[in-house]
């Protein structure tokens, strides 16, 4: 039976979760009444690299590794073609968790994958992460089955009783902004953005997030612009050229000085893509839209 | 594990204080948790553990600060808090040390205590989670902390389930009622997927498209459903199937390079 918890526990626990994706948080103490002090030195997991990768450690083994300023934690699924090996996002925040999400049970405890949430790594990005936990063999055939399956249960009710609904909003954007930049290396097809499939749960469930909101106060939680501010957001005029479709499906076609730039692409708040900007993108929404509200809600930022 | 009264923290912060204006460094701390960790060391090296409280304190800064906001809305102290996680830590890194032993000779020596920090770390976390939702709990019991523990699955470590004896014996009888009940060609499947997760060299559906073996795949995916669904077979009975009785199984079951064994290719397809 699942245990019941106060609504405050979630706020804590998302408190906790989104500290703990941040990579070497201040180490600095602060030692009250003791006058003593402490030589910070910080610690970076960058400098190992093994020499070399087994085969037969890598799969099923919970691996987290350094992004930019975020720490992903991830379990390895299998190797693919040229060196890249398929790798499902894990969070050991479990009690975020809603029917349609996979738990898995490793060595040290339980982790939650949310669905679309895969991407490949390299190598050498393999050999520079660090091995934090296992997940025995039944647990790997789960998580593959649940990568390759695409006709799973997707949106659901959530496995705790009181969960509110924007922790649980805000832990999915959260994971899938921490995922975007490696989902946007390799799109399945050229071109094709995947939309985490569950943005549907958001659009069903509230369909304000996504296109009504005059303003963001509903992901106060997690402040996703935090970092966006900062860079410059153009207007989603200048750098997108054109873009064509209908209902559902589009095309958003940059121009010439964009491509090839290292940019962000927002629909409305969530984070579509992160990487060099082809020259083309085609995104399929799970609802209908009319080009322009589209091109209003399209930000991008450098 | 000696989890100490009151007077622990006096000694603690005298200990931190006999350090001086230089302080204890980060590779100090570390390099004596890795010690304290190592088997038998804990009793020779009492105060080994402050180490790991130390560690505890000044890692994750933010989550300690949230865990003493909440003991002292809780009006707890902060201090049982702080061994707790520390407690907790030492469990969990002990618990795995020789998997993390085996990791770090792979490891530059450069690079090692970087790569400790980061499994400690992860430890910690998770730590600070269970720390969160105990303080949370209004029974706030060792009954309560210990079912918590369970629902999180973080001591069902294989060797945990290996020794609860009714899983064991569960497993046990399911491997024979597999061997019993399941067509040969069935297992080959099982034991291709095995082998497949195992990374290991295989024969077996070696002849079949890629397509035949994405559909046998999926076919056995959902013969394993059905069973866990039927039999009423818990998923850490089926855990220990696995890890422990497949490889058994494929030692006995023949690999054969498509799915129907050459002897019965004549047979229909039940």
């Amino acid at each position: 039976m699942n245990p019941i918890y106060e609504k405050q526990v979630f706020y804590a626990l998302n408190e906790l979760y989104l500290d703990s994706v941040r990579l070497d948080p201040d180490l600095d103490f602060d030692w009250d009444d003791l006058e003593c002090r402490r030589q910070p030195r910080r610690f970076r997991a960058r400098s190992y690299s093994p020499e070399s990768i087994s085969d037969m450690e890598v799969p099923g083994s919970v691996r987290v590794m350094e992004l930019g300023k975020s720490l992903i934690c991830c379990l390895v699924l299998d190797s693919r073609s040229q060196g890249l090996w398929q790798a499902l996002q894990l969070s050991m925040f479990t009690e975020f968790g809603a029917s349609g999400d996979l738990i898995v049970k490793a060595r040290g405890g339980a982790y939650l994958a949310l669905a679309g949430n895969s991407f490949l790594l390299t190598e050498e990005e393999i050999s520079q992460s660090v091995v934090v936990d296992r997940v025995g063999l039944y647990d790997l055939m789960k998580a593959r089955e649940f990568v390759e399956q695409p006709d799973r249960e997707r949106y659901g009710r959530y496995l705790l009783f009181g969960l509110p609904h924007e922790v649980r909003q805000s832990f999915v954007l959260s994971e899938f902004d921490l995922s975007c930049e490696l989902r946007s290396r390799f799109l399945p097809e050229p071109g094709w953005l995947v939309l985490p499939a569950i943005i549907g749960e958001f659009y069903h469930a509230r369909p304000r997030i996504l296109f009504d909101m005059s303003i963001d106060e509903e992901l106060v939680l997690y402040n996703r612009y935090e970092s966006s501010k900062q860079a410059s957001m153009r207007e989603p005029s200048s750098p997108i050229a054109s873009i064509h479709g209908r209902d559902n499906v589009f095309e958003i076609v940059f121009d010439d000085h964009s491509v090839g730039q290292w940019a962000s692409l927002y629909l409305k708040s969530l984070l579509i893509f992160r990487g060099k900007l082809p020259a083309s993108l085609k995104l399929k929404l799970p609802f209908s839209i009319d080009l322009m509200t589209l091109r209003e809600k399209l930000k991008l930022s450098f | 594990m000696y989890h100490g009264d009151g007077n622990d923290e006096v000694g603690y912060k005298t200990w931190l204080w006999g350090y001086g204006n230089r302080g204890l460094s980060n590779t100090t701390v570390l390099k004596r948790v890795w010690v304290y960790l190592q088997p038998g060391k804990a009793h020779k090296y009492s105060r080994g553990y402050y180490n790991l409280i130390c560690f505890a304190s000044r890692n994750r800064m933010t989550q300690s600060e949230l865990i003493r906001r909440l003991c002292r809305r809780a009006d707890l102290d902060f201090w049982p808090s702080q061994i707790s996680r520390s407690g907790c830590v030492y469990r969990r890194a002990s618990h795995d040390l020789e998997a993390v032993r085996a990791r770090l000779e792979g490891v530059p020596k450069a690079g090692r205590y970087g790569y400790f920090h980061r499994v400690l770390d992860h430890k910690l976390v998770r730590c600070n989670k269970e720390e969160v939702k105990y303080l949370h709990d209004p029974v706030r019991s060792e009954f309560q902390r210990r079912v918590q523990k369970e629902e999180e699955g973080g001591y069902r470590s294989l060797d945990e389930l290996l020794h609860r004896g009714e899983i064991k014996r569960e497993a046990t009888q399911l491997y024979n009622w597999l061997l019993e009940n399941w067509e040969p060609r069935s297992l080959n499947v099982l034991c291709y997927l095995y082998e497949n997760m195992m990374s290991r060299p295989t024969i077996r559906l070696a002849d079949e498209s890629q397509d035949n073996v994405y559909q046998l795949k999926s076919r056995l995916t959902r013969k394993l459903k059905d069973l866990i669904r039927e039999r009423r077979v818990s998923e850490d009975v089926m855990r220990v199937l696995f890890e422990v009785f497949l490889q058994r199984l494929c030692q006995e079951i023949p690999a054969s390079p498509t799915y129907r064994y050459r002897d019965e290719e004549d047979e229909p397809d039940l």
